[in-house]
């Protein structure tokens, strides 16, 4: 049983991961395609982490110590990206409300 | 940023044609008989029994080659020191406070920074039992430094504590290197007990895991200085030549 | 099934190659030869060198893509200047 919900969630993780890959190429701009790569390939790899739980539970603390390095580690590296990236190309868009939307991000 | 321009089919065609012909090699060279291939390898493997060190690799990089690794630890502290000294001369001078980054990189720079210098212990620590070892841990050390100094580059190293972490374990692999020679007769002797039983333990293989330490100790200070210097030399010529 | 993935890993790694040597923009070059470092990670893992696929892992990809990064920043600074 425990094997059969891995097999499905590793099948959702590879899933997301294919979906993402699509996103990578199919998206416009930077920002979007960041948006379809950190967000798929998060979620993606936290259900192939759980799929993995599912087949060995001999390895779970292991794996959790993965998944919150993962959930640290990745919001971090694409909040930064996205950042370098208004400041870089898009300084000059201004919103609807006429203000600099990071301007309190920069002391 | 356009795959098609950086990848055009000509090229894909040609990574393809040449992969191909480089895996019929690959395959060509899998048809030879591997005996001949065998000595080497079982010979150390049969060898790596007499220093109980669960790694055979971590055996023959600090013991059978072991004087290798002296002379790669010479290198690596005359890069250091040619780093330290083409580029302290111009940090000197400025004593600017630079801008920070981001409020995250800084939270998650030192919510990381524990973190990584623990495996990179682990890293060193376990040399003689799994993967890994005194360089490669010392790297990772290196890393969470390098992760620091992105973050925020006015925060600063003790540059005392290094140097004297540097020096003494070096001077220290030095030492073992010649008590290995009195009381064994070779260069490196494993003169600590190290009996076959305790294989895959974690005090066990006599002098490898002290010297994997040391070099530990050293790879990991030389290589946080060198990654001091390179960031702030970056940081401090935006700042300071303005 | 392995013989596959070593295939696949090769293709993507002679790819990358390429593309890092063809590249006009030196960060985008940078970041696909990060990517040959990652392939040959997973080469290296496979053929059963561990050690060897821990040192490139730390060193290839993540200290040498930083000194690169850093080198790129300081001497584009110089030629905008000059």
């Amino acid at each position: 049983m425990l094997v059969f919900i891995g097999y499905i969630l590793g099948f959702l993780g590879v899933a997301l991961f294919f979906i993402s890959g699509i996103g990578l190429l199919r998206m416009p701009d930077t920002l979007t395609r960041m948006q379809a790569a950190t967000k798929a390939s998060t979620l993606g790899s936290l259900l192939v982490i759980l799929a993995i739980a599912c087949f060995e539970p001999q390895w779970t603390l292991k794996l959790i110590v993965l998944a919150v390095f993962i959930l640290i580690t990745n919001p971090i590296s694409s909040s930064l990206l996205a950042m370098t990236t208004y400041k870089r190309f898009y300084k000059h868009v201004v919103n609807t409300s006429g203000a600099d939307a990071l301007k309190g991000e920069e002391k | 940023m356009n795959l098609k321009k950086v990848l055009p089919l000509k090229h894909i065609v040609l990574s393809l044609l040449s992969s191909a012909l480089l895996l019929s090699v690959v395959g060509l060279l899998m048809q030879v008989k591997t005996d001949m291939f065998k000595n080497v390898g079982t010979i150390y493997l049969n060898l790596n029994m007499q220093t109980a060190a669960a790694n055979a690799v971590t055996s023959v990089v600090t013991f059978f080659r072991g004087i290798d690794t002296v002379g790669e630890v010479t290198v690596l502290f005359l890069a250091t020191s040619g780093v330290a000294l083409m580029l302290s001369a111009t940090q000197r001078t400025c004593d600017k406070v630079v801008k920070q980054e981001s409020f995250i990189l800084n939270a998650g720079s030192r919510l990381l920074l524990s973190v990584i210098i623990l495996f990179g212990v682990y890293i060193i620590i376990h040399g003689h039992l799994s993967p890994g070892g005194g360089f490669q841990g010392g790297v990772v050390i290196a890393t969470a430094f390098l992760l620091l100094f992105l973050a925020n580059p006015n925060m600063k190293l003790s540059h005392g504590i290094l140097t004297l972490g540097e020096s003494l374990s070096g001077a220290t692999y030095v030492l073992v290197v010649i008590i290995g020679l009195f009381k064994m007769n070779i260069l490196l002797g494993n003169f600590l007990p190290h009996p076959i039983g305790e294989i895959g333990e974690l005090i066990s293989g006599g002098i490898i895991p002290v010297v994997y330490i040391l070099v530990g100790i050293k790879v990991g200070s030389e290589m946080s200085v060198i990654v001091e210097y390179f960031v702030k030399e970056d940081y401090y010529k935006e700042v300071c030549d303005a | 099934m392995i013989g596959l993935i070593i295939l696949f890993t090769f293709l993507a790694v002679i790819a990358v190659a390429l593309g890092a040597i063809l590249s006009k923009d030196i960060t985008q070059s940078v970041m696909l030869f990060m990517g040959v470092g990652l392939g040959s990670v997973v080469l290296f893992f496979i053929f059963q060198a561990p050690d060897v696929a821990l040192t490139e892992a730390v060193i290839g990809t993540g200290l040498s893509t930083a000194v690169f990064l850093l080198g790129i920043r300081h001497t584009s600074q110089e030629e905008a200047e000059s």
